[in-house]
């Protein structure tokens, strides 16, 4: 504190000298950017737990292996312009991705990504639901709900019908705002079976929400805001992804998650295409294919691994908290990545319309 | 101007000359690139020229909506600004004791807006600060839903734009002088008939100048509303957003720019109608008054005149009933209440800047209250983490240079607008604070454009240009304010004595207006630092300045680290303050024999 006072003490003429100087820097500092680029890998990733768990799973340990630096970088959930802007400027900002499988599907058609050695080892072992030509599946989460056990005791909602349903559980929700995983829990609450999801039936879907619309207190945009809103209490109902609300868990939060009628999807790496760091990027994504290292991320945060072999490193207890747990999966629906790749700009307007009317 | 028309062509052109650096800036970074995009509005998806995005965009219910709802936020936050903000800029004009309290009320401007947000959050939670006080003491049983909401949301902005309200409307009270209310009440008016026929009128340019700044900017909000309200407040700025994050249509953003840009010139041009530029720039415009205006103020008296009888009424029975009971009013009647008045909205804006100091001390991942003690965990984990550090560093240099630049180049344009015989003076002045007065989105996306396609996108060099952009109107009016009370027979006084035109200015004027500079410097530098829209874009999201990196914890991350940072800055930009405060006091001594 001290030292800045006296800086500003110092009198103008020494000030101005000095920042006449320091303008230099940031002109410059691009150019130092790109210097110290080489031996570096940026990855986006959505923050919070993830960024966590794969900083200790994939992150750190790639940098020990290999000497390369990997920094995780944050940005907001489907970042499809992003990635069409460091491809169309050749400015690579980020030289992995974390996408959604629709995301790596709608960039890898039009062209934005590098196709993968899907033979080499580690991808090769990817089960077949979350295998993609463009990116590295590394966890399988699920859009579940979990409630209050201090508002509802152990007889909470047990089904998207319940969750729908003000008269029979009254309380504060939060659901997502975006089409994807918010359609397809009012289809299933409209009573369309977990076989019948896809295609949305569009028209049934928005009229069951707006039977829940003004129940709903928190309409949240990335997961890191429900996970608040859990942790806080600041709702009664809140439908997110199983490792969000089991962050808020971990901190004590009163909630317990409903598996039934949960909606699973793979995520995984994929790689901007026409990066220079191309190489290295390869190399990362192999080495996050890696049973070991899939164990490792699954213990950090309870999502599933796609690589199966990586079942061999976790234990039981652990294996409890995820998605795939025996006899979930048969009750969930998998994310139809190829419905959303075709229909999600068209139903994304009119989800938001529906939003803020 | 006559007078200038009247000397030749070259003459004038020389006389001009230290505004051809902002001026070319401005229209290289700020008029070109935003002509442009706004051009593209009108280009479809297809190539085909026309108005298929206009037609679109008031086709869909969303746009509609949301620009609706846009304008009942700002529109809110407008009026609640000046409501709040008149009685505190007044009692700070009028009073010795008032005037102490500017440093209260900057504390919580300088402050990051998106560190307030949070504080709200916390605050109007469910399970907030103010919820469990009322209910521990008894008041209410259930909470109270104050969050996710319209209330949430206008509170919020209220908060994050009543300083600059009362900044605005205190610099117009200033200048009103003591002895047009002791005439007032030589000529017999009472009190209240005094402020509302005489120091009302007077100071109504400076509300107006408020209200406008205030409205503008909000049309820009999409932090609050984001994190505060519900899908009820979602705003155009945040469709936007969304939008272009998920497919980049730029034809269709420019025609919701456009739109944005048509609102927000109406909403000056019927001010400049009603009251002239002069209270948002200092600059006397010379323009007599139109008939709407003078209509307007006309009918603006008679309304005050009659609520002034009435209230003196009113006031005459309130004093004779208060005399009854034994109390007699002292001097100027109204002072206790409105000292306790001041004292709650002062409160108002610094309890959410003091309250996550707490917070940053918690040992739960989350930000909850009360908070869990104690633990140095949050500052430990983000001060030192390489992201943070480097979003920090960035800031700062990004600040710097667009302070460095648009000092550079806002003094001489400064000099020249208020020394010289220039031609069209008010039209110059109201060019070059176009930037201040059209909401920052405008740019950001027309940027965005630009840089995508020349590469600049995520460079530091880029965002500097922008930021200097952004900052020369505030330079051009701090230092522009400090030139018009400084005495000129000083310059003359060291020319007659034999020094050159560069020594008068580096030994005399330089060290007289050197406060001035050094405020422009301190303020633009600020204004940079505490950006976030124009960073947003022009960064690709990819690099990160500070604000960008809070807003992305914010938004992804969630957890008390962020009030450990906003804790840590508060501190860091306090000191600044502080500093200059003792460093203007210093200095101020010679600023204030000038005046004189």
């Amino acid at each position: 504190m001290e030292k800045t006072k006296d800086r500003f003490e110092f009198g103008r003429r020494n000030l101005i000298k000095g920042l006449a100087a320091g303008s230099l820097v940031p002109l410059a500092s691009p150019f130092i950017g790109r210097a110290l680029a080489a031996e570096r890998l940026v990855v986006r990733d959505p923050g919070g737990v993830v960024n966590d768990a794969a900083t200790k799973a994939f992150y750190k340990p790639f940098s020990q292996e290999t000497g390369i630096e990997v920094v995780g970088v944050t940005s907001q959930l489907e970042p499809l312009s992003q990635i069409r802007t460091i491809v169309d400027s050749k400015s690579y900002l980020w030289d992995v991705a974390l996408l959604s499988l629709q995301a790596q599907e709608i960039l890898g058609k039009a062209g934005y990504l590098d196709e993968i050695d899907t033979s080499a080892p580690g991808i090769v072992d990817i089960l077949p639901d979350a295998k993609s030509k463009w990116g590295v599946c590394m966890q399988i989460y699920a859009t579940i709900f979990a409630y209050n056990t201090k508002t509802y005791g152990e007889n909470g909602p047990q089904s998207w019908e319940d969750v729908f349903d003000l008269k029979k559980f009254p309380g504060r929700r939060a659901l997502r705002k975006y089409p994807i995983d918010t359609l397809e829990s009012a289809a299933m609450a409209d009573g369309i079976g977990v076989k019948d999801v896809y295609p949305l039936d569009l028209d049934r879907a928005f009229k069951k929400l707006d039977e829940v619309k003004p129940g709903v207190n928190l309409w949240w945009s990335n997961g890191a805001q429900s996970s608040q809103a859990a942790a806080s209490q600041e709702v009664d109902i809140v439908s997110t992804y199983n490792g969000r609300v089991q962050a808020a868990i971990d901190d004590g939060a009163p909630y317990k998650i409903v598996w039934n009628q949960g909606i699973w999807a793979p995520d995984g790496y994929a790689i901007p295409k026409g990066n220079p760091k191309a190489k290295i990027a390869h190399d990362f994504l192999k080495f996050c294919a890696r049973p070991d290292r899939q164990a490792e991320y699954s213990k950090a945060v309870p999502y599933s691994p796609p690589n199966p072999k990586a079942f061999e490193f976790i234990d039981k207890a652990r294996i409890d908290l995820m998605p795939t747990a025996p006899g979930r999966v048969e009750k969930m629906v998998m994310e139809n990545g190829a419905y959303w790749a075709a229909n999600l700009e068209k139903v994304a307007a009119r989800f938001n319309e529906w939003v803020v009317k | 101007m006559s007078r200038a028309a009247s000397t030749g062509e070259r003459r004038r052109l020389a006389e001009a000359m230290p505004l051809a650096p902002a001026l070319i800036l401005l229209l290289l970074v700020y008029v070109g690139p935003v002509l442009w995009f706004l051009a593209s509005s009108f280009v479809g998806n297809d190539g085909s020229i026309g108005l298929h995005n206009y037609v679109r965009l008031f086709g869909s219910a969303t746009y509609v909506t949301t620009i609706g709802t846009t304008l009942k936020l700002a529109g809110a936050t407008t009026l609640l600004c000046v409501l709040a903000g008149y009685p505190v800029a007044y009692l700070m004009a009028t009073t010795r004791a008032g005037s102490s309290l500017i440093l209260l009320v900057v504390l919580p401007f300088w402050t990051s807006y998106l560190v307030r947000t949070f504080a709200w959050i916390i605050l109007l939670g469910r399970n907030g600060t103010i919820n469990s006080t009322l209910i521990s003491l008894g008041l209410i049983e259930r909470p109270l839903e104050l969050s996710y909401n319209f209330f949430a949301v206008v509170t919020a902005m209220t908060h994050a734009m009543l300083p600059l309200a009362i900044l605005t409307m205190l610099s117009t009270m200033q200048n009103i002088g003591a002895h047009y209310g002791r005439a007032a009440s030589t000529l017999g008016a009472r009190g209240a008939q005094s402020f509302l026929r005489v120091y009302l009128p007077l100071s109504m340019p400076g509300v107006a100048a408020a209200a406008l700044m205030v409205f503008i900017i909000c049309l820009g909000f999409f932090v609050n509303p984001a994190l505060l309200g519900s899908r009820r407040e979602t705003v155009i700025t945040q469709i936007m957003i969304d939008q272009l994050s998920t497919s980049l249509d730029w034809g269709f953003a420019g025609a919701a720019c456009v739109l944005m840009l048509a609102v927000s010139l109406a909403i000056v041009a019927l001010y400049q109608s009603l009251f002239g530029m002069t209270a948002v720039t200092g600059m006397e415009t010379g323009r007599s008054q139109s008939s709407l205006r003078k209509s307007i103020s006309r009918g603006a008296l008679r309304l005050a005149g009659g609520l002034g009888q009435g209230l003196s009424g009113t006031g005459r029975r309130i004093e004779a009933a208060m005399g009854a009971i034994g109390l007699r009013p002292r001097s100027g009647g109204l002072r206790g209440p409105l000292a306790l008045l001041v004292g709650l909205i002062v409160a108002f804006l610094l309890v959410p800047v003091l309250f996550l100091i707490p917070v940053s001390f918690t040992t739960s991942s989350f930000m909850r209250w009360p908070p869990e003690f104690f633990t140095l965990r949050w500052y430990q984990t983000y001060l030192l983490h390489p992201i943070w550090v480097s979003a920090i560093l960035r800031s700062l240099l990004v600040g710097l240079g667009a302070a460095i630049i648009a000092t550079t180049v806002g003094t001489p344009a400064a000099f020249a607008l208020v020394r010289r015989r220039v031609p069209g003076k008010p039209a110059l002045m109201s060019f070059i604070i176009v930037p201040m007065i059209l909401p920052h989105m405008v740019l950001a996306i027309a940027l965005f454009s630009l840089y995508a396609q020349i590469g600049l996108v995520g460079s530091a060099f880029g965002l500097v240009i922008a930021h200097a952009v952004l900052a020369i109107p505030l330079v051009v009016i701090t230092v522009s304010s400090v030139l018009r009370n400084y005495d000129q027979r000083l310059d003359q006084a060291a020319s007659v004595m034999g020094a050159r035109p560069p020594r008068v200015f580096r030994t005399v004027t330089l060290p007289l207006i050197g406060t001035g500079m050094i405020s422009a410097f301190i303020f633009s530098f600020i204004s940079s630092f505490d950006e976030l829209t124009v960073s947003l874009f022009v960064t690709g999201g990819l690099t990160a300045t500070l604000p960008k990196q809070m807003w992305e914890d914010a938004i992804n991350q969630v957890s008390p680290g962020l009030a450990a940072v906003s804790t840590a800055i508060l501190v860091g930009l306090t000191v600044i303050l502080l500093a200059v405060a003792l460093y203007q006091r210093r200095a101020g001594s010679t600023a204030i024999e000038l005046r004189g």
